[in-house]
């Protein structure tokens, strides 16, 4: 679902010939490509519209659909699912590694059970979700926050347990207590593998959104997606995927964000 | 205290492997350093002088014997262990609390001469930086004695002597008693007023190094030293023209 970004590396200075990154400009060029080809395939026939949509009615199906409002309504649906689901997922797996990191009991308690879950192919959960929580927004955001807490788990846990024996020695040396060892020494170490999980359990967030929406959902993207198939819009169903796919890089995005600066120390010149 | 600032006697420090193995890591030690007194503790791999400065340190507990130690004490590692998340100052100023604390960190970076440092991060500061801010955060606690565990021995033999005038020059300005663990004992007879040489977890010698400071390698005093630690450590140096500098751990 989460289409790779261009590389934001800096280009050679030959090819930054002037106000426009030429470079920028020749990776475009196979994808506007591919679209103009899809879209003289539509206009000629070649494609049917019952199969797929050309680019330009997707393109008008977006704007009737902006216009009337639908679509942020839909989007905003969506988008508050995954933050749902998304915050209690991490909030789980954050709770979770703390305890199974930082407490021995914690670690023979729920460490086990938690790898067992793990293992759970969350995404075919959908049915007994429906029957513990009904149709309504409960399985949807349960469904999300399952995906989300796992790799969270994982990989801060995973973090906390990586952290360098020596530095928490010194800082025993240095006379920082059990408290603020853990939050000036072992947190930040595990940061950086915490921040990884995080951005697969948005990509999981977003995947499991998908599922969930296309059961018993009255709004949502996943919901706009399924009415449009009932009535053969297959307009209506790629603007769908599309926007789930940029609502997943903008939130990529802004994890990335976060990393930057909360890894500024990693930065070595 | 009567008189030593670290007294140490029948210390024995076995560990659960080397105990099945009927070998104790420390056998029935005594040492007494004086106040202000610089004492390098020398021996080969394995003899314990890690473990002997990590018990004194806190870090490791004894078996058996009594301990004696000044607080605060304060180490430097072989490896900086510089916290890389937080900037040097932030590194420095770790677990101060009482006054000005940046004012205080701020002043310790100045003796090691890492000023213009203060709000670098660590990974970006070369190995002999990254030792002077390990060495700063040390000094910084007003330390009543200073453990020194080989912070020399990854750094290039040219800041090494750099470091060697550094440590002097502040071991001097603040007086604290010293216990340098070393391998090299021409670092040993640069800087310390004591040999203490270690072997299979036992004081073999105490060695006084009376030589003047600044010390002359060159002096045949420090020749005659050098030859008797290193025939101690067990290196052959029956050859007159022995060129060894050092013991490899």
């Amino acid at each position: 679902m989460l289409i790779t970004a261009p590389t934001t590396a800096v280009p050679p200075a030959r090819f930054r010939t002037g106000p426009i990154d030429i470079r920028w400009a020749k990776r475009l060029a196979s994808p506007i490509a591919l679209v103009g080809l899809w879209q003289a395939g539509s206009s000629l026939g070649l494609i049917p519209a019952s199969k797929l949509a050309a680019p330009s009615a997707i393109f008008a199906a977006f704007w009737t659909l902006a216009i009337s409002g639908d679509l942020w309504r839909d989007v905003v649906v969506s988008v508050g699912r995954v933050a749902a689901g998304f915050t209690l997922g991490v909030a789980i797996g954050v709770a979770f590694a703390l305890i199974v990191g930082l407490w021995r009991p914690g670690d023979l308690i729920f460490d086990p059970p938690l790898q067992m879950l793990r293992t759970l192919p969350y995404l075919g959960m959908t049915p007994l979700l429906i029957l513990w929580f009904g149709i309504g927004e409960t399985p949807k955001i349960a469904l999300v926050a399952f995906a989300s807490a796992f790799p969270v788990y994982l990989t801060l846990l995973g973090g906390i347990r990586a952290v360098d024996p020596k530095l928490v020695e010194a800082a025993r040396v240095f006379g920082l207590g059990r408290w603020e060892t853990i939050r000036q020494v072992i947190l930040p170490g595990a940061l950086a593998p915490a921040l990884v999980g995080l951005r697969y359990a948005l990509g999981a967030a977003w995947l499991s959104l998908v599922v969930g929406e296309q059961i018993n959902a009255d709004r949502g993207i996943g919901f706009m997606i399924m009415d449009a198939r009932d009535f053969l819009r297959t307009d209506v169903i790629v603007l769908g995927l599309m926007l789930y796919a940029i609502l997943g890089l903008v939130t990529d995005a802004i994890v990335r964000q976060i990393e930057k600066r909360a890894l500024a120390w990693r930065t070595v010149a | 205290m009567s008189g030593a600032a670290v007294r140490v006697r029948n210390l024995s420090v076995s560990f659960a492997a080397s105990a099945a193995a009927g070998l104790p890591v420390l056998r029935d030690l005594d040492l007494d350093i004086a106040p202000g007194e610089f004492v390098a503790l020398l021996g080969r791999s394995g003899s314990g002088k890690t473990t002997l400065l990590r018990v004194l340190a806190g870090l490791q507990d004894k078996t058996s014997g009594t301990l004696e130690v000044p607080r605060p004490s304060s180490v430097v590692f072989q490896e900086p262990r510089l916290l890389p998340w937080k900037r040097v100052i932030e590194n420095v100023a770790l677990g101060l609390r009482e006054g000005d604390v940046r004012e205080r960190a701020l002043a310790a970076l100045h003796e090691v001469g890492l000023e213009h440092r203060v709000d670098a991060w660590p990974l970006t500061l070369s190995g002999g930086e990254a030792q002077r801010a390990g060495l700063a955060r040390a000094l910084v606690r007003e330390p009543q004695f200073l453990l020194l565990d080989e912070p020399f021995a990854s750094i290039d033999a040219l800041t090494r002597l750099r470091m060697h005038d550094l440590v002097v020059d502040l071991w001097r300005l603040h007086g604290p008693s010293v216990l340098l663990v070393t391998h090299d004992v021409d670092e040993a007879l640069l800087l310390a007023d004591r040999a203490v040489v270690l072997d299979v977890g036992r004081i073999v010698a105490d060695v006084p190094i009376a030589l003047h400071r600044p010390r002359d390698p060159a002096h045949p005093h420090f020749a005659q030293l050098r030859r008797r630690i290193l025939d101690l450590l067990g290196v052959i140096t029956h050859a007159p023209h022995d060129i060894t500098t050092g013991v490899s751990a």
